[in-house]
């Protein structure tokens, strides 16, 4: 076993042994339990970092492989499941902090703490899956592991919207099993990523439509393509780090990276474009960037406002995608990693203003920057990245998508995108000014312990936001090598 | 020597629980009835661990016959040892040892009495025989004769606890039951007038000879078994007598009848079908249709049906009428794949039911409530118990690293070989009614907040280990099915008559 496939694994399962650990010491060990939790994923997230400084000049290798009959279990290291992989972990590690915070008062944090470090084991394995079967179960484990989570609080309408993202989910892996099934018989029990796109050129383009469309719309639903979202502003009843954490980076993305895998492992550039249905995906990403950005306009609550913003802007990463031109795909990939960076910010700020003041609504949020400056300053000075405007990450990302989608002959994206832009600075700007123009009776609290464990993770990330404007360069080793990975240049 | 006990052994299973169930009355006059108990399970685990040696050595050296008291067929009794055999007999050891088990903690406050305690134990072990007797057999006769005492002793576990509702469930079945076996025995009589022989490899051989001379006449016969087997292993529409009878059974009961009861009819009705008639003969017969469509209707109108039930115990029952509808698809799909997904589907059904009926049966003992909506805080209560639960529920959707993802696997490339995509979809459909209707009870008994504060069960220690080996047994045949899968698919190719792969 080499060292990457160590480190691989390791990663992997020293979060199960973090959430074995957690659940196993009593309830009243705080302290304790505070320390297994974010000394894991600090652990897990160093080991994917270290593969990264170590694998990346090598490209891919195989790196684990077990029989399971004749599915066989098999992680693999390659760019794409690494730049997921890095972004989930790191993330996750700021989120256990600010779980600590949040969660100081709460009387179910074992379980909370346990399904956490959970899902996080099962997300590093979507990263890491070398084949669709793999990839299909850890998939599967994270809609199981992450349905605690959503209905924490265990009130009515918690359980509902737990209800709904089992089914929508459920549903969602069942189009995945049939689609993985049809693609067994057609490659002849072929699911390794490296070698479907070999297997499948036998097939007629009637088949690979179908099996092509099964895939989309089971992935579709955890990457929240309309009309498959109506699981995830529902699924905003839960704490807010898991929010944060899981509906604007982890589960989310996992969905997306499900597409990507589709497009670009399973089918590959040149199948997809022989395949002509470019012109549906790229109307199916544009409808659902509009609309979200419209929806969320009309949201009053914060959280559900961001819910929408994130179906807007997930759909930018699958534009990016679907326009199958490199310079789109580097875009798809650098909105992918700064829009989980910016998000998560503003999940956060807004979990603190909920959390020290109650105030859950974008109208009762007047004067809030008066008493959270730290926070609301954040929350606006990163609104700004979302909107796309420099010196911030996000300007970055859809300016290549931009670049992309010129290179490709298609100048209508454009004028979708800048619209999105805009719909964007109609419903952030707004929040920031009144929060910060705006009166209210709130009188300043003492600062706890609390706070603090909230506010450190939401500024560092915060300041990534502004360090990846003025320095995009320093994403482009990663980058490069996904887009190295999929197009032959 | 080692051939001889070998061959010995395969009787000896059957003997050796035959006479044990008739000696449990006499050892429950023993002052600790525990005795008994443990007797009982001892002989079980002996039971699975011939049956693992058994299929070991069938794997190793290929199939044998036994004849028995030395009589040659087709005059003397003959015992067939093929991979079905081996197969099925640890099928049957892995679930009723901890069945026996689990039942051995209160059996006696369960059933009322001491000495109606000694007789569940006979009952037990005679079904148990008689499972493992249908599992050897090798002729229609013996089929017949097992059929009947497995079928007289589950209606007789039914009414272990002599109450009203469990004496009217268990007439109702011993009705239905009586009408299936005369189905079948007339069935038997059918194949008996054509072939003249009751060793199923003899009446092969005849028919593969002279089945075009009478076709019709063949159809009815097959009909007949269908209809007979198909009452008895609760075939959508013939399945009326389940619910009631597996859910007002104690828990021990519901398990043993729904999880492996049921599966000795499909056992005898797969070596009717593909020994006795043959392969090549059966899949030229539209039967194989009718019972895939059967199938494919039990699927849905199963798991509807157990969405429908609020009681705990009837939404299971419902749902074994549901999963028997898997097993009855793959045997109409009469392919490789179909065939390997059957024998899978016994396995992990087997193991899977048995467990969500015993943990069912601890969490409505301990809570005193049976209905789902009524749920609200037991898993607090039972963390242990509801964990097992839930494993059985994952596994019973078909999660990969479950059994039940293993052998669904295997369903849906068997449908696919054959380009039937309604199966596919039925296939993944039933998935998802499963998860509709087990995952609201984890809902409930996790996160639904409790009326009042749950007070902290103490199941047994004995029962937790029951409920815990079979949850080893789920994953590990999930995980690493290897071994399992290898048996399953020599018995498919056993069935199906084609070259044994290397």
């Amino acid at each position: 076993m080499s060292v990457g496939v160590a480190l691989v694994l390791a990663s992997i399962v020293i979060t199960t042994i973090g959430a074995i650990w957690v659940a196993a010491i009593p309830g009243e060990a705080k302290t304790q339990r505070h320390c297994i939790v974010v000394g894991a994923a600090l652990v897990s997230a160093a080991m994917v970092w270290y593969l990264l400084y170590l694998g990346l000049g090598s490209g891919t290798y195989p790196a684990f492989r077990v029989g399971i009959a004749s599915l066989s279990l098999d992680l693999t290291l390659d760019p794409l499941g690494l730049t997921y992989g890095i972004l989930a972990s790191t993330l996750w590690v700021f989120a256990s902090i600010y779980s600590v915070g949040y969660m100081e008062h709460d009387t179910k944090q074992r379980q909370y703490f346990t399904f956490f470090l959970v899902s996080a084991g099962i997300t590093l394995g979507i990263a890491f899956s070398g084949n669709l079967f793999t990839f299909y179960l850890f998939y599967e484990l994270l809609t199981f592991a992450t349905y605690p989570l959503v209905v924490h609080s265990g009130t009515k309408d918690a359980l509902e919207a737990g209800r709904k993202y089992i089914r929508y989910s459920l549903v969602g892996a069942s189009f995945i099993l049939a689609a993985i099934v049809m693609l067994w018989t057609l490659t002849g029990g072929v699911l390794d990523f490296s070698s479907i796109p070999a297997a499948l050129a036998t097939a007629s383009s009637g088949q690979l439509r179908i099996l092509f469309f099964l895939f989309l719309i089971g992935f579709g639903v955890k990457a929240a393509i309309m009309p498959l979202h109506g699981w995830l502003p529902s699924a905003m009843v839960a704490p807010t780090p898991v929010s944060a954490l899981l509906h604007a980076v982890a589960v989310v993305n996992a969905g997306v990276f499900g597409v990507l895998r589709t497009v670009y492992s399973v089918f590959g550039v040149d199948l997809v474009k022989s395949l002509s249905v470019r012109p549906i995906l790229l109307v199916l990403c544009s409808v659902t960037i509009i609309l979200g950005s419209l929806i969320a306009l009309k949201q009053d609550v914060l959280k559900r406002r961001l819910a929408y913003s994130t179906i807007s802007q997930l759909a930018y990463i699958l534009l990016g995608a679907f326009i199958l031109h490199p310079l789109a795909l580097a875009g798809a990939m650098l909105h992918m990693i700064f829009h989980s960076t910016l998000k998560i910010v503003l999940f956060f700020a807004a979990g603190i203003v909920a959390e020290e003041t109650g105030y859950l609504k974008v109208s009762e949020l007047g004067g809030t920057g008066r008493i959270l400056p730290v926070t609301m300053g954040s929350f606006g000075i990163i609104s700004l990245g979302m909107i796309g405007m420099l010196p911030l990450s996000g300007f970055w990302s859809k300016y290549y998508l931009m670049r992309g989608s010129l290179a490709a002959d298609a100048w209508i994206l454009l004028v979708v995108l800048l619209l999105s832009g805009l719909l964007n600075a109609l419903y952030f700007i707004p929040i920031t000014v009144s929060a910060f123009t705006g009166t209210s009776d709130l009188k300043p609290r003492r600062k706890t312990k609390a706070l603090l464990f909230m506010l450190v993770p939401t500024v560092i990330i915060a300041a990534f936001g502004v360090i990846f404007g003025l320095y995009p360069g320093l994403t482009l080793p990663l980058v490069d090598a996904v887009v190295a990975q999929f197009f032959s240049l | 020597m080692a051939l001889a006990f070998r061959d010995n052994l395969a009787v000896l299973v059957v003997v050796a629980l035959l006479s044990t169930a008739y000696i449990m009355p006499l050892l429950t006059k023993i002052r600790r009835f525990r005795v008994a108990e443990y007797f009982a399970v001892a002989m079980l685990g002996l039971a699975l661990s011939g049956g693992i040696y058994l299929a070991r050595e069938i794997l190793l050296h290929g199939t044998f016959t036994y004849a028995v008291g030395g009589w040659p067929a087709p005059w003397g009794i003959e015992l067939s040892l093929d991979a079905v055999s081996g197969f099925f007999l640890i099928t049957i050891g892995v679930v009723a040892t901890p069945i026996m088990l689990y039942a051995s903690v209160d059996l006696i406050k369960e059933v009322g009495s001491r000495s109606r305690a000694a007789w569940f134990l006979t009952l037990f072990l005679l079904l148990v025989a008689a499972l493992c007797g249908l599992a050897v057999t090798g002729d229609l006769f013996n089929i017949y004769v097992m059929v009947e005492v497995a079928t007289i002793a589950s209606c007789a576990i039914v009414a272990a606890r002599n109450d009203a509702t469990s004496v009217e469930a268990t007439f109702k079945y011993l009705m239905l039951a009586t009408i299936g076996s005369g189905f079948v025995l007339l069935g038997i009589g059918f194949l008996f007038v054509l072939t003249g022989n009751l060793n199923m490899n003899f009446i092969a051989q005849e028919l593969s000879m002279s089945w075009q001379k009478y076709p019709t006449a063949l159809w009815v016969c097959l009909s007949f078994f269908m209809v007979g087997f198909g009452v008895k292993s609760a075939l959508f529409p013939l399945h009326v007598w389940l619910p009631d009878a597996h859910s007002t059974a104690i828990a021990p009961s519901s398990a043993m009848l729904s999880s492996l009861a049921i599966k000795g009819y499909i056992i005898a009705l797969l070596k009717v079908f593909y020994v006795a008639v043959g392969a090549k003969i059966i899949t030229r017969l539209p039967i194989t249709d009718i019972l895939t469509l059967l199938g494919m209707v039990a699927i849905i109108a199963g798991a509807l049906f157990a969405l429908a039930q609020d009681e705990l115990k009837r939404r299971l029952a419902f749902s074994t009428i549901s999963q028997v509808g898997y097993i009855f698809l793959g045997i109409g799909l009469g392919n490789i794949h179909g065939l390997t997904g059957t024998f899978m589907h016994i396995l992990s059904h087997a193991t899977t039911k048995a467990l969500l009926f015993l943990a069912a049966g601890a969490m409505i003992k301990h809570t005193g409530k049976s209905r789902i909506s009524e749920m609200a805080g037991v898993g607090a209560a039972m963390p242990v118990t509801v964990g097992a639960f839930a494993v059985g529920s994952l596994s019973m959707i078909g999660i990969p690293l479950f059994s039940g993802f293993v052998s669904k696997w295997q369903l849906l490339l068997g449908s696919l070989a054959n380009g039937n995509y309604l199966a596919v979809l039925v296939l993944v459909g039933g998935s998802l009614l499963a998860a509709a209707y087990l995952l609201p009870v984890l809902r409930m008994a996790f996160f639904e907040r409790p009326l009042q504060k749950p007070v902290v069960a103490n199941v047994s220690y004995v029962q937790l280990a029951a409920l815990l080996f079979l949850v080893v047994v789920i994953i590990s045949v999930g995980v690493v099915p290897d071994g399992v899968l290898q048996l399953a698919s020599e018995a498919a190719t056993a069935l199906l008559g084609l070259e044994v792969l290397p």
